[in-house]
């Protein structure tokens, strides 16, 4: 009975993945095996360094594993090599495998040193919101409004989340990466995110965005993104610091709307006179 | 004056004590190199189980074999027991089998020491393992036990610190005897230039052992007296610091992953130049570069920590001083490749598996020093991109070399040759699915799934179902390895030489096969060293 | 350190009188660096930790 289960889970599983890896090498299969591009300039200037960062590396091992290849090839004893045994040292070549090096790493350095100093310029924001981790969940305070929004994982993820749910993920929409209440920015504003967490660390990263930081109590952590005026649309993160049980079910959705609509959500969700800061009606 | 000298060691041969005081009382370094090696391939399964458990939890999304705790176990378990209870003692247990027969030692400098050092790590297993069926399970807050986390785990968490404590005396015992050993014992005419690469690294090794061990054991200390007698060490709420405990921790833990590593770097360099008949090239750069890279692992802590809000100016020097690194690590791999240029090279297991870690390993530095440049790690940090990278410098880095020191040296151990078609079947059965269980989680870490999550959403499944298979088949074809060193000790073939190896140089193969029980009790002469000495 | 080249006061296993009064300095040495590890990061600690 539980081996007729395992052979079926099995086979379905190649079954499927030999369905579904011909999409890997299509147009959309590129987000499976490669970072996103995103949609700041931060993360755009990211995926750059990444790709240069990368093509350096192929470089490098084309050219030191090409070596290793015709050493393996051409120099072995079955086909008769003999041995030059006066070949343990050359001060040429050593002076030159330690400089080149370091002339790559240097070109590597100088963006990466840029562009590390760029993201992390956190001045006149438009937007600032206080975000604030918790087991599990995230809360989000607008400073200078009175709106705040407590988002968690959606109902219908954590339901099928649940151990014997019987809920198959893939019928869940955005299964893991949806919650109840997201946070809602302005495209084409600098936001700027003050991080917390009141009780271990989390980690908050939305990949679209570049901007991965930790909330740490009794740390405020800084970092801001500016979404591309012309890219408003929901963008998917997770918490990525362990911590505890609900780790994997505490996601992060960002909704970046126009301005004008941002505005509008601002004051549908403001309430002047309240005390206690409201949560906006559920999202689904 | 060799003919002297083996009947001489002959005749010690009968001054072994029988039955269990041999092991319980053990003085020997070669009985205490055996039980550290049986207990790390002991952990090395126990380990690997947890792995497989993993792997099979994420075999597909919305998979449900295990309670999120007992999965957060499973990971902070299996990198516990991997690096403490694995990797670490198969170093040790070859450097106490190796270290001696390599400078032409006696035996270790403080052999009694060396027993107490071995016996503490079963005791210190055990407490680790045990916390499995203690109320609430298992330590859950990864093996990195980041603050205040690892202050919501029940009587566990004490039973992992002094797990942690054990491990930590016996690793500075062991690195005390290694570092004594080295400075003391070595054979008239052995200078610090002339030794083996092994014993080099070793050396450093063990310097690196001894300044930050201490360092974790203050860090879990200061721990346990914050969560059972009111400390703030590391307790916002009380003033302390959170972000202190990962400061301090990777001031360990980075020298640590060189700790795993750099006795690799020595067996490589061992095996590639026997297997390519030729000297090993650059050795005095290659020790120089040793310490290079031990030095620069104390001041690159922070490349472990770049998303926790370090000022700017932090950030830019730990990215500096990290890429600073692959410079020594490129040298030895130029050497190494040097060394095979020109030579004439054969494929015994051991220089399989050393050509897999150079091949292998050096992957694991690419994605290193892609994660050093802060901007892109800002993307990978936290992700399976970082998981790729740190298991293939561990696993077809450290477990390879390990592979591999342990098919070139046990001849010289048994007297015996092990069955060498088998070795190759799990040579290239772990080659290939080393490959397949690791190499997709770049993409995985790449396209955004973070680490330390016991389920996923479904468009990870694909690549996760492939690391699962080559996990599994990696994982049951290292079922061979003891199989086969089992084999090789009951039934090998009798070698009749010094060396089964034709190109090999060195003093452990200027003693027969296998190694008298007590082997330089006179020490080597002149021209043994000379014969032995390569480079 | 230069190994040793005289084999005075050889013991059983083969260690002359000179190695081992070395050794024993060498592991009061070493173990002492150990010991300040411990005790100068955990002063270190409390220095950062209590501001």
């Amino acid at each position: 009975m539980k081996r007729a289960r395992l052979g079926r889970l099995l086979g379905s599983s190649v079954l499927g993945l030999a369905g579904r890896l011909p999409l890997a090498w299509g147009a959309s299969g590129w987000d499976e095996l490669n970072m996103p591009r995103g949609v700041t300039s931060a993360s755009k200037s990211i995926y750059a360094l990444h790709m240069m960062a990368l093509w350096v590396c192929v470089g490098i091992a084309v050219v030191v594993f090409g070596v290793m290849i015709w050493s393996l090839i051409f120099h072995r004893k079955s086909r008769g090599a003999v041995p030059d045994v006066t070949l343990t040292h050359s001060t040429k070549v050593e002076v030159v495998w330690t400089t080149v090096p370091v002339l790559i790493l240097v070109g590597m350095a100088i963006p990466a040193a840029r562009l590390l100093v760029k993201i992390n310029n956190n001045t006149d924001p438009q937007v600032n919101i206080r975000v604030t981790g918790f087991q599990w969940g995230w809360r989000y305070q607008y400073l200078g409004t009175t709106v705040s929004v407590i988002s968690k994982i959606s109902a219908s993820s954590n339901a099928a989340s649940q151990l014997h749910s019987g809920i198959r993920p893939t019928s869940v929409p955005h299964y893991l990466l949806s919650v109840d209440h997201q946070v809602v920015v302005p495209v084409g504003e600098k936001v700027r995110l003050l991080i917390t967490s009141i009780d271990v660390i989390h980690s908050w990263w939305v990949p679209d965005l570049g901007v991965k930081r930790d909330a740490i109590p009794g740390y405020i952590n800084e970092a801001s993104f500016t979404i591309a005026a012309d890219r408003p649309g929901t963008y998917r993160g997770q918490c990525t610091e362990l911590c505890g049980r609900g780790h994997a079910y505490m996601p992060i959705v960002v909704r970046a709307v126009t301005p004008a609509a941002y505005q509008a959500w601002l004051k549908k969700h403001s309430s002047p006179r309240a005390r206690r800061p409201r949560t906006p009606r559920q999202r689904p | 004056m060799a003919e002297l000298h083996q009947t001489a060691a002959h005749a010690e041969h009968d001054h072994k004590p029988h039955g269990w005081r041999r092991w319980v009382f053990a003085t020997n370094h070669k009985d205490i190199g055996t039980m550290y090696l049986i207990a790390a391939a002991t952990m090395f399964l126990i380990g690997g189980l947890a792995a497989m458990a993993i792997r099979a939890q994420l075999f597909k999304s919305g998979m449900k074999l295990f309670d999120p705790t007992m999965f957060n176990s499973l990971t902070t378990m299996h990198g516990l027991i991997m690096i403490f209870g694995a990797i670490m003692p198969a170093w040790v247990g070859l450097a106490n089998w190796m270290i001696p027969l390599q400078i032409g030692a006696p035996d270790m400098a403080l052999p009694r020491l060396n027993n107490l050092s071995f016996w503490i790590l079963p005791f210190a297993f055990t407490l680790m393992l045990a916390s499995f069926f203690v109320p609430g399970g298992a330590v859950a807050g990864g093996w990195t036990m980041y603050p205040p986390l690892m202050q919501q785990f029940g009587a566990a968490f004490p039973m992992l610190i002094f797990a942690i404590h054990l491990m930590g005396i016996s690793s500075i015992l062991g690195a005390i005897n290694v570092i004594v050993t080295i400075m003391n014992l070595r054979a008239p005419g052995m200078t610090l230039l002339r030794m083996p690469l092994f014993v080099w690294t070793w050396l450093i090794t063990a310097y690196l052992l001894i300044a930050v061990m201490p360092v974790l054991a203050g860090a879990v200390t200061m721990q346990l007296t914050d969560h059972f007698f009111g400390t703030s060490f590391f307790n916002a709420a009380g003033g302390g610091d959170p972000v202190l405990f990962l400061h301090v921790f990777w001031f360990f833990g980075h020298p640590e992953v060189y700790i795993l590593i750099l006795p690799a770097f020595g067996i490589i360099s061992e095996i590639i130049p026997t297997f390519s008949r030729k000297p090993l090239f650059g050795y005095e750069a290659m020790v120089y570069a040793t310490a290079s890279i031990a030095f620069l692992s104390f001041i690159v802590w922070g490349h472990h920590m770049f998303t926790v809000g370090m000022p700017v100016a932090a950030q830019l020097f730990f990215m500096l001083s990290t890429m600073l690194i692959a410079v020594p690590t490129g040298v030895k791999v130029f050497n190494w490749v040097a060394t095979m240029w020109r030579g004439s090279l054969s494929f015994e297991p051991p220089m399989l598996f050393a050509v897999a870690f150079l091949f292998l390993f050096s992957i694991g530095g690419f994605s290193g020093l892609m994660l050093a440049l802060v901007p892109s790690d800002y993307q990978y940090h936290g992700t399976y991109f970082v998981v790729a990278h740190f298991h293939y410098v561990l696993v077809p880095g450290a477990v390879f070399a390990i592979f591999g020191g342990v098919y070139y040296w046990l001849p010289k151990w048994s007297g015996r040759m092990y069955d060498m078609r088998l070795a190759k079947w799990h040579f290239w059965l772990s080659v290939i699915f080393v490959n397949v269980l690791f190499f997709p989680q770049h993409f995985l870490g790449l396209a955004g799934m973070p680490r330390r999550i016991p389920d996923y959403a479904p468009q990870f499944t694909d690549w996760n179902m492939v690391s699962s298979i080559g996990g599994f088949i990696f994982g049951a074809s290292q079922v061979l390895f003891p199989y086969i060193v089992i084999k090789c000790i009951r039934s090998g073939k009798p070698i009749e030489a010094n060396s089964p190896w034709d190109g090999a140089h060195g003093l452990e193969w200027e003693l027969p096969c296998p190694a008298p029980y007590h082997s330089w009790q006179t020490p080597p002469t002149e021209a043994m060293l000379a014969h032995g000495a390569e480079h | 350190m230069a190994p040793n080249t005289e084999r005075d006061g050889v013991n059983a296993r083969g260690v002359t009188l000179q190695q081992r009064r070395r050794v024993r300095l060498t592991t009061w040495v070493v173990s002492l660096i150990a010991l300040a590890f411990y005790v100068g990061f955990i002063v270190l600690t409390v220095m950062r930790s209590h501001r």
